[in-house]
């Protein structure tokens, strides 16, 4: 018996030495940039990854930018044309660009780019209806649509429209993630599922005069918000994105640190299922929007670090309108007495006096769904207490991502604190109010979809604006939502001599970085 | 027959009474001399007590925001601290103490009374036990914590659903248990003895096995109550229990997390506190089953 | 013997069985499914519908099971939906750090559980002995999740002598082994201290320590060698608790494991990603506990099964 156990620990002491050889960390070099990132992007493959950000963006390159001052101009495209029936672009491609494996982005690479994307990308929808793809020339190619499709330009500043090089691919048209290959400022050196994603800079991308400011980028995924601070502030992590609000006085006295703001493009907001009755009546939307005090939750939960919005578009969108946001504060500035009022109006009373509005005898009762994030959470218990106040008694129920984003389509909800985030207005039709798919607020009117339908397929862009505007308009009164605030985006980073995030993506800009010598 | 009856019936009864007596006298006995056993009962009381007098001694309302107030450490005015909304810890404490250790009531209770069943059943009618145990060993090849994340992403994120989850994950453990001592009692003579009589399983069940399982269930119980507020509270951590704007502890530890280095108060008190009536349970189950039951270990 | 082996395997295979029928449909039940993940707010019914079929996901639920049967039998646990990589590719790149973790944990455990035991027990009923319980059972008693910060906030941040999280080597599994192998110490803890009192108190330890045997000779020659034996089943029991255990250690640690693993493929609804890892870990808790039975007949020649 005595053979057997000692035998036992002996085994388990060679295997815990075998075991404890593999995965040794190297030292970090001196140009290395290490960013701590909460999860890990499920794929690098553009076409299959349900979350582009920093860690898998890099990789790409646009079709289109936005220029200084928020216009959308070529990028990889060096110019284009549109048919007069607006359902044919010509492309022309700037020369000499190469991909990582070092072909060259012409107009056949680009077309089989696209194809893949059509074939197999869910995210297809991003490109619109095309019917055809033609190369012209070497650097020339041809986008025909079977509809004229306006939102195009905005999608193609994003990276789901980006070239891929479909060269790398397998027989079946797969193996992308693993050695992926593509425009991009980051070339992919090394991937530890779970740990960590390694890039270098790319040396086939345009990195001006000096070169790139850096040698290598290290993306490490730590789950856990506690553990990440903890590691950027005994400085194993260079660049800390998403900083917790909390955190942001606490960080900014430490030496050497950097708060980085820039403001999100993603509009939270306070949505409901329209379709349910106690949504029919336009006052009790109205009242609901007159309760909500947007700066009494931004103090609370976001230290100050959001700015409110009162109208259906942030202004990072195209078709965000200056007149509308105005015109939707005055109307909806908190106002108790007149939300109360309202309410009294369209028959909720609090005839029993115990604080709660009824109407026939039922309490003004409602459920509100939050995902799990920690400040969207805190932001929710405000909401409820703020509701309160006008006599409505809201519970919250906190469910995770992909059950809202599941059941909100058939409507299991009442309420939500939930967001958007898209640069182009064609969102209020594709996602929020279009007619059938209005998955998460089921609000659907043909006088308001009749003319985001008109604004997809408009290519001009004055007149596409008006269409939005209107649009606009018709929502801010109806207010079948509560358009809440924008947060802003808070980076932490140490050590370094440049740094930018872009203002609309919120993603890093690479030439822009420069570390600390 | 019905005279053999007449006669037999009376006569074990009175052995199992006077058995029962002189064994609740020695078990009293055994109990007050485990000093484990009465710091683990006067923990329990006291978290109870106060739990459930919140309403009475609770200094601020539960759930009312004072944000001027916010994340103040401890002093005579908030003893443990407030929060991010300035809501006073201690009486968020004593509210949540209540949900705790209700959750760990019906957990108990529900996996409790079904993990009995099954266990009489598995242990009385071997036909049965076959089956039963089978599926009991499929239940127990998961561990516990995953089972209930399972579960709860089945059923939806919540307080009641987490209930569930925790005591679905415990009911093997009760199924094993019944059925073991189930299995030693159903030997027995008196059991026999009865049977050959004729006596409805029913009434045997009733009379004879429950009675005689019970030391090990109230032991189990008092164990897994302490387990059940344990992984209700992991379920809560990872965000899948109880709801804001509720003060379960485990809540209170997953928001408190968030805020450790500037507010240390928010993450410690309500883990020390699940922590002390966690091992409250446990010294209290350990002093039972030395009372109750030497032999089981 | 090997008619009880044989009886065994039996049940492990129904077992397994039952656990896979389990998993799958379990699975299926839960709500919010890959593809509208994936698809999140671009879904449409006809994105819905092409997506699906591309996934094998419309087929009748039956089928599916089988096919997905037929694969694992011969080693194919199938291929994530959306990070491209083969489940048994997953579970190996991440196995080692669990396994680890699991060993360490247990070799902590084993270590501290038994030589509190072993004091707990020769001093019986001491302060030593009370003591010694105590920090077991609160051991036991306290919430892992929370230990775990502490842990870090003291050692890792304040004192800087450990890593504070990911995975490099030994030196950062020795905060997350602890924070795990509390738990197992105690339980190991309290069940060396009861089977060491039931070795002293028999009679061949009783004529030995007469003949005036000594103390130490006594303690690890004669008692702890017959001790240990209900400490190994104990050992082997704990394999499942540490499973379940990793799941929160590996996310508190961003350490990459397999519950870590299963945390992240549940928020995404990866199927076959959450339904190959539990399938499984319920056949490594499955074949521990079958390893633990097999040992202890082996370690103890008074038990036989029949």
């Amino acid at each position: 018996m005595k053979k057997t156990l000692t035998l036992l620990f002996l085994t388990m002491i060679v295997f815990a030495l075998i075991l404890s050889g593999c995965g040794k960390k190297a030292k970090k070099g001196d140009r290395e940039i290490i960013v701590a990132a909460i999860s890990e992007p499920d794929s690098v493959d553009v076409h299959r990854t349900s979350s582009m950000g920093d860690a898998n963006s890099a990789l790409y390159d646009a079709l289109m930018k936005y220029d200084d001052d928020g216009n959308i101009v070529g990028n990889l495209v060096k110019e284009y044309t549109v048919s007069p029936d607006g359902k044919e672009v010509t492309f022309e491609l700037k020369e000499g660009v190469e991909f990582h494996s070092g072909k060259p982005v012409n107009a056949e690479a680009v077309k089989a780019s696209f194809e893949r994307l059509m074939e197999s990308s869910p995210f297809k929808t991003n490109a619109g209806d095309i019917s055809k793809i033609e190369v012209v020339s070497e650097y020339v190619f041809k986008l025909t649509w079977n509809e004229p499709f306006a939102p195009f330009f905005t999608n193609s500043t994003s990276n789901y429209l980006s070239p891929i090089d479909v060269s790398v691919l397998d027989s079946n048209g797969e193996g992308f993630e693993k050695n992926p290959s593509a425009t991009g400022a980051l070339k992919l050196v090394e991937i530890k599922r779970g740990d960590s994603l390694v890039y270098e800079p790319s040396d086939k991308y345009d990195w001006g005069p000096d070169g790139p400011g850096f040698d290598k980028v290290t993306f490490r995924f730590i789950p856990d918000e506690e553990t990440r601070i903890l590691e950027f502030k005994k400085g194993n992590v260079d660049v800390l994105g998403s900083v917790p609000y909390q955190y942001i006085e606490e960080l900014e006295k430490e030496e050497g640190v950097t708060i980085v703001r820039v403001p999100n493009y993603v509009l939270s907001y306070l949505g409901w299922n329209n379709k349910k009755p106690i949504f029919q009546d336009v006052r009790v939307r109205q009242a609901i929007a007159m309760a909500i005090d947007r700066d009494s939750i931004i103090t609370n939960t976001f230290r100050g670090e959001a700015k409110p919005v009162f109208g259906p578009l942030p202004p990072a969108t195209f078709g965000y309108n200056e007149k509308i946001e105005e015109m939707a504060r005055n109307k909806y500035a908190r106002d108790l007495d007149k939300a109360k009022q309202l309410l009294s109006e369209a028959g909720w009373k609090d005839t029993n006096k115990d604080g709660i509005v009824m109407k026939d005898g039922n309490p003004f009762k409602v459920d509100m769904w939050v995902d799990n994030d920690p400040a969207n959470q805190r932001a929710a218990q405000i909401i409820q207490s703020q509701l309160r106040e006008i006599g409505i008694d809201l519970s919250i129920s906190v469910k995770e991502s992909a059950t809202i984003i599941e059941q909100t389509p058939q409507g299991a909800h009442e309420m939500l604190l939930w967001s958007f985030g898209w640069l182009d207005a064609d969102v209020l039709n594709f996602l929020l109010f279009g007619d059938g798919k209005s998955t998460r607020l089921h609000y659907e009117v043909e006088e308001i979809y009749s003319l985001l339908e008109k604004g997809a397929v408009e290519m001009d862009q004055e007149k596409r604006l008006k269409l939005y505007e209107d649009a606009q308009k018709l929502l801010v009164e109806q207010s079948p939502w509560v358009p809440l605030y924008v947060k802003e985006n808070i980076t932490a980073i140490r050590n370094f001599e440049e740094f930018e995030i872009h203002p609309r993506r919120n993603l890093i800009i690479w030439q822009n970085v420069k570390v600390a010598k | 027959m019905k005279q053999l009856d007449g006669v037999n019936g009376p006569v074990v009864y009175v052995e199992v009474e006077t058995k029962t007596y002189s064994k609740y006298r020695s078990f009293w006995k055994k109990l007050k001399k485990n000093k484990g056993a009465l710091v683990g009962a006067g923990i329990l009381l006291f978290f109870i007590t106060m739990s459930t007098l919140a309403p009475v001694i609770g200094p601020y309302p539960v759930n009312e925001m004072m944000f001027e107030d916010s994340l103040q450490g401890p002093s005579a005015k908030h003893w443990l601290g407030t929060d991010e909304f300035g809501r006073d810890l201690y009486t968020r404490m004593l509210y949540g103490g209540r949900v705790s250790l209700l959750m760990g009531l019906v957990a108990v209770s529900i996996s409790g009374t079904i993990g009995v069943i099954l266990g009489v059943i598995a242990g009385y009618y071997r036909r049965l036990d076959m089956y039963i145990m089978q599926f009991m060993d499929i239940l127990m090849a998961f561990p516990s914590l995953l089972m209930a994340i399972a579960i709860v992403s089945i059923l939806g994120v919540g307080l009641t659903n987490a209930m569930i989850a925790v005591a679905i994950s415990v009911i093997p453990s009760f199924v094993r248990v019944v059925r073991g001592s189930v299995l030693s009692v159903r030997e027995t003579e008196y059991v026999e003895a009865s049977r050959a009589l004729g006596v409805k399983d029913g009434k045997i069940i009733i009379k004879h096995i429950l009675p005689n399982v019970a030391s090990p269930i109230i032991v189990l119980a008092t164990i897994q109550f302490g387990s059940s507020i344990l992984s209700a509270a992991a379920l809560s951590f990872l965000g899948l229990g109880a709801q804001p704007p509720n003060p379960e502890w485990g809540a209170l530890v997953y928001v408190g997390k968030s805020f450790l280095s500037q507010a240390w108060w928010m993450m410690l008190f309500p883990g020390l506190a699940i922590m002390l009536v966690v091992l409250g349970f446990n010294l209290l189950g350990d002093g039972l089953r030395d009372a109750l039951d030497p032999r089981l270990k | 013997m090997s008619s009880y082996l044989l009886k065994r395997l039996l049940t492990m295979g129904v077992t397994l069985i039952g656990v896979s029928l389990l998993v799958f449909f379990m699975i299926h039940l839960v709500p919010g499914n890959p593809v509208t993940y994936i698809l999140g707010d671009f879904a449409t019914e006809e994105s819905i519908k092409e997506l699906e079929s591309r996934l094998g996901l419309d087929r009748p639920i039956f089928t599916q099971y089988a096919a997905y049967m037929l694969n694992a039998v011969q080693g194919d646990l199938g291929t994530s939906y959306i990070t491209g990589y083969t489940v048994v590719e997953e579970i190996l790149n991440r196995i080692p750090i669990t396994a680890q973790l699991a060993l360490y944990s247990v070799a902590f455990g084993s270590i501290i559980g038994i030589m509190m035991g072993i004091i707990a027990a020769v001093k019986q009923n001491t302060i030593f002995d009370q003591m010694a319980m105590l920090v077991a059972l609160v051991g036991i008693s306290a919430p892992g999740f929370w230990i775990a910060l502490f842990l870090i906030l003291l050692f890792s941040y304040q004192l800087g002598i450990f890593p504070i999280s990911g995975y490099s080597g030994f030196y950062s599994l020795i905060l997350p082994s602890i924070t795990l192998g509390l738990g197992t110490a105690g339980t190991i803890a309290r069940m060396t201290r009861s089977s060491m009192l039931d070795v002293i108190k028999q009679d061949y330890i009783r004529t030995a320590q007469a003949k005036g045997a000594s103390l130490y000779r006594l303690i690890f020659h004669h008692s702890l060698q017959n001790a240990l034996i209900p400490v190994v089943t104990v050992i082997g029991m704990q394999f499942g608790y540490l499973m379940a255990g990793a799941v929160v250690t590996e996310t508190v640690f961003a350490l990459p494991g397999l519950g870590s693993l299963v945390v992240s493929a549940i928020s995404t609804r990866d199927i076959p990603t959450v339904q190959g890892l539990l399938l499984f870990m319920a056949s490594m808790i499955i074949l521990a506990n079958f390893v633990v039975d097999l040992l202890y007949t082996k370690l103890d020649p008074r038990i036989r099964f029949d």
